[in-house]
């Protein structure tokens, strides 16, 4: 499939994003939009803020104390950052899979309802069948069926990280934000999850962040390139990683720093 | 290089010791606590055969000794004897010829001869205290005329009992159907201050020969048995009100009153001991069956009662014999007896058995030294004497010697409970939600407020509370109960109603905080003066006189109070366990669940709680057993009544508590001595079993936990 240069149909739109924790600007105006159903890459050597702005597509940062925000992000052309937003609904929307597995002590079963449990499903039918619909589509479904009354942590890591993306497919979000699923995972569980995240596209507009520049090139269509807070570079995946325009972008694709 | 691993070495040992040591103390306090109660568990026992032969031979049929063993009084048919018991002579002799019949009653030491012409004479057996020239006491026993009168006829059954404090003597002598009733009562001559007695008799025809008589000596019953029937009476309703009318169903051998006079045995061939106590039903007082004895023989030939505790002797024919104990219904020993057809007798201090032949005095050691202990005793409950149904009672000690002991641990127990459960009703909620407060909701700032607050709570001496509790809080309470239960009930919604106008109004600023602070605090007075103006109009005034009306009973130092104080006192030790297990939650978690969409709220009480509860579980534990332990405060706080209720208005007495009244006043080596240390060590191990569950709860959730 041909790329398309621009982003055409975005479901969010960053405008002019700046962002500190305390005195440290973390993030310094950034600019870029996501398109729809694809998945997007955030790259860049640590601490460059790549997770920082994807915490700010479901207002993740608003947990840390003395943070600031400048700038916007556009939901659906919605502010997020306006006064009043229903942050419930914006994070059951923008759903988050997280670097370290984090599957609740609870069962299996359990761990995929909560979601739909706290947004007000009762219905113990409509339970189990979104927990298995979830669960098929996070490719877990036959690994563990006949357990899912097993607490959860007694998976592996990425039948766990399978779990975490379970569990926010169970909410029907459109957009899942990974930040880093893969860093805790061996090749093999990783591979897993990028086959998983190909399967999803489409069906949810999918963000991730990753310092693995192989996986950022082999799961998405668009990538952002940060360094030190500030974007560098944006564009298809392909250009970026063949062409890029600047000169930082393909010393760092290219493994001169990192 | 060497002088580094010497020291690491030095270190080491230093190290390995010191733990050592505290194993070593806590193992040695168990062994202490065991050691002093392992003699309740050693049954009783006869040891240490002693034999006197008697320089003359003695005719006698009944026996005494006296508490040194020193003097031996025979009573034959042929008159009376004393005998040096050690040497085996024979001190004094008195014979008289015309005896008819006599009657020695081993425990008010009073002794009854009737002779031919139907004289009965009273001698009162004193003991003359003596000191060897070393200082050592013993008695020397006088056989004392004290004064005699005369019978209408010849009688061939007597009994009779010296009064307490010198009120006189009761007897009663009778033959075939005929019951001769005399009450000797004491007349001093305020001149001359002389004492004299004036028989005043009274004669009663029964329906049957008269088979034996019993008189309990404070001369308040008296019970006969007339061919197969036995029938108790009060002594001023002689034959006229029974209290007790039983058929006996073969040859009864003998019955008595045991020491306090409340209880009779009697023997009764083939069949164990009966044991009648008296009862209140109603209001009346009447002897009820309410023991069952073990074993029995065939055939009884003596029953000797104890003059010191409720234990009494039943021997056979066939030269067993048994010792039981009325409160428990405890079979002591079984035992065969050295000689047959001999009977057997108690030493005035209950501790040895002795019997006499012709020309021989055998002593032995009877180690009955607990016998009121037993796992009916402690843990069951137990028909006392003048009780109207069977009870957990613990009164350990009474006015008289002869008083009941009731040494049932259940009160205690359930007393200790009661103040656990009320003190953590107090204190659980308020832990564990400042717990989840602290650890979910607060930043580190408030945190460092918090905490040194509560670790000064901890240190608080108990001694400061329970005074407090006591002087303060119990009066205050007292005054304003009415107030202090609604507002108690009402509180969590009234904040409920604040939270909500909290969130309804618009503004963001700090000073509607503050503002809402401020309404909620000043309007609890308004708050109060309308309970009490509620109180006012519903109960007249006074809520704790409307209680008590309608049968609920109010001590001013009660559960209540006490779970507040003991509350205090462990809210601490809750809190921190369970802020320690919240704490412990990975932040991953909470995340993760507001990721989902969850409120702060939802993911604290849906995943964090839940994930943290068996550490809350386990500080609660732990507070459980502190509050066991408590003493201070429960002894300051309650009124320390052994009583078994759950009412939130009543006193107890919890185990500790008990301890520390009891202990300083318990005889080195008694009953009540060892009971307290077994209770002691029953606190002890309870406490162990608390804090072992709670740290292995605790452990568990934190394996659980590390992912």
């Amino acid at each position: 499939m041909k790329q398309k240069d621009k982003v055409t149909d975005p479901i969010f739109e960053i405008k002019d994003l700046s962002f500190w924790y305390g005195q440290n600007k973390a993030l310094d105006s950034i600019t870029f939009d996501i398109q729809k159903g694809d998945i997007t890459a955030i790259i860049g050597p640590s601490g460059c803020g790549k997770s920082t702005l994807l915490r700010c597509l479901n207002r993740m940062n608003d947990l840390i104390e003395g943070v600031r925000v400048e700038g916007d992000i556009l939901f659906e052309g919605q502010s997020i950052y306006k006064k009043n937003i229903d942050l419930i609904m914006l994070r059951k929307r923008v759903g988050m899979v997280f670097q370290k597995s984090n599957p609740f002590p609870k069962s299996i079963y359990e761990n995929v309802a909560f979601g739909p449990r706290i947004h007000g499903v009762k219905n113990k039918n409509i339970l189990d069948e979104i927990v298995e619909k979830s669960l098929r589509d996070a490719a877990l479904w036959d690994e563990v069926k006949d357990r899912l009354h097993h607490s959860a942590l007694k998976l592996s890591g990425g039948q766990q990280q399978r779990l975490c993306i379970a569990r926010a497919i169970a909410v029907d979000p459109e957009v899942i934000l990974f930040d880093e699923p893969c860093s805790a995972l061996d090749p093999v569980a990783s591979a897993k999850i990028e086959e998983l995240m190909l399967e999803l596209k489409g069906k949810y507009t999918q963000v991730i962040v990753t310092h693995n520049m192989q996986q950022a090139s082999r799961v998405s269509d668009w990538t952002a390139f940060l360094l030190m807070g500030k974007m560098i570079e944006f564009g298809p995946t392909e250009q970026i990683f063949l062409a890029p325009r600047n000169k930082i972008t393909e010393e760092y694709v290219t493994g001169r720093f990192g | 290089m060497l002088s580094r691993r010497r020291e690491d070495k030095v270190f080491s040992v230093l190290i390995k010791s010191g733990g050592i040591a505290t194993i070593f103390v806590i193992l040695s306090i168990f062994f202490f606590l065991f050691w002093e109660v392992l003699p309740i568990f050693v049954p009783a026992r006869i040891e240490t055969l002693k034999i006197t032969t008697v320089k003359q031979t003695l005719k006698g049929e009944v026996f005494l000794l006296d508490e040194y063993m020193n003097y031996l009084i025979s009573v034959g048919n042929d008159g009376f004897k004393i005998v040096n018991a050690r040497e085996g002579d024979v001190v004094s002799t008195e014979i008289i010829n015309d005896l008819h019949a006599f009657y020695l009653d081993p425990l008010t030491y009073v002794l009854f001869l009737v002779r031919d012409d139907a004289t009965v004479d009273i001698f009162d057996i004193l003991w003359v205290e003596k000191f060897t020239k070393f200082g050592k006491r013993f008695v020397e026993p006088s056989i004392d005329k004290v004064t005699s009168f005369k019978l209408p006829s010849k009688v061939d059954l007597i009994r009779g009992v010296k009064l307490p404090e010198d009120e006189g003597y009761l007897f009663i002598g009778s033959s075939k159907e005929t019951l001769y009733f005399v009450n000797l009562e004491t007349e001093e001559d305020f001149l001359t201050e002389e004492i004299t007695y004036s028989p005043r008799l009274s004669s009663f025809k029964v329906e049957h020969n008269v088979v034996d008589v019993a008189i309990s000596r404070d001369g308040k019953f008296i019970c006969v048995i007339s061919g197969f029937y036995l029938s108790c009476f009060e002594r001023e309703n002689l034959l006229s009100e029974k209290l007790l009318s039983y058929t006996l169903s073969s040859r009864a051998v003998a019955f008595d009153f045991l020491v306090g006079d409340r209880a009779l045995v009697l023997l009764e061939d083939g069949k164990p001991p009966v044991v009648w106590i008296t009862a209140k039903i109603g209001s009346e007082v009447r002897f009820v069956n309410a023991k069952n004895f073990s074993r029995g023989c065939k055939e009884y030939i003596n029953l000797s009662v104890s003059p010191i505790n409720r234990t009494f002797l039943a021997q056979c024919g066939n030269g067993t014999f048994y010792a039981y104990y009325s409160t428990n219904e405890r079979l002591l020993l079984e035992s065969p007896a050295p000689v047959l057809s001999s009977p057997i007798f108690i030493t005035p201090r209950g501790d040895h058995l002795f019997w006499v032949t012709k020309d021989e005095i055998y002593t032995v050691r009877f180690v009955n030294d607990y016998p009121e202990i037993s796992l009916k005793s402690l843990f069951g409950k137990v028909w006392y004497e003048g009780m109207d149904s069977p009870s957990y009672v613990w009164q350990s000690t009474g006015g008289t010697d002869s008083f009941e002991p009731k040494l049932s641990l259940i009160p205690l127990l359930m007393g200790t409970l009661k103040g656990v459960v009320y003190s953590l009703i107090f204190a659980v909620p308020i832990s564990v939600l400042s717990a989840l407060l602290v650890s979910q909701f607060m930043n580190s700032k408030q945190i460092n407020l918090i905490k040194p607050a509560v670790e000064f709570m901890a240190s608080i001496p108990t001694v400061i509370l329970g005074f407090l509790a006591a002087l303060w809080l119990a009066p205050l309470i007292e005054r304003n109960l009415f107030s202090f239960l609604v507002i108690f009930v009402l509180l969590p919604f009234y904040i409920l109603v604040f939270y909500f106008v909290f969130t309804v109004l618009p503004s963001d600023s700090k000073w509607k905080t503050i503002g809402l602070a401020a309404v909620f605090i000043y309007s609890l007075g308004p708050l109060f003066h309308m309970t009490k103006r509620l109180e006012y109009l519903w109960f007249e005034g006074g809520f704790v006189e409307w209680l008590s009306e309608n049968g609920v009973y109010y001590d001013q130092r009660n559960a209540l109070i006490v779970g507040l104080a003991v509350g205090f006192t462990i809210v601490p030790i809750i809190f921190s366990i369970a802020e320690d297990a919240f704490s412990n939650v990975p932040k991953s978690i909470l995340v993760g669940a507001m990721a989902l969409g969850a409120s702060r709220i939802q993911a604290v009480f849906k995943v964090v709680l839940p994930a943290a509860l068996p550490g809350v579980f386990a500080g609660i534990i732990l507070g459980f057993g502190r509050a066991v332990g408590e003493t201070m405060i429960v002894l300051m706080a309650t009124g320390n009544t052994p009583i078994l209720d759950f009412s939130p208005f009543t006193g107890f007495r919890t185990i500790s508590a008990n301890i520390a009244v009891e202990l300083p006043e318990a005889p080195l080596g008694s009953s009540l001595y060892r009971v307290l240390f077994l209770s002691a060590l029953l606190l002890m191990v309870i406490a162990l079993v608390f804090n072992g569950v709670a740290n292995y709860i605790r452990m568990r959730l934190h394996r659980k936990l590390k992912f």
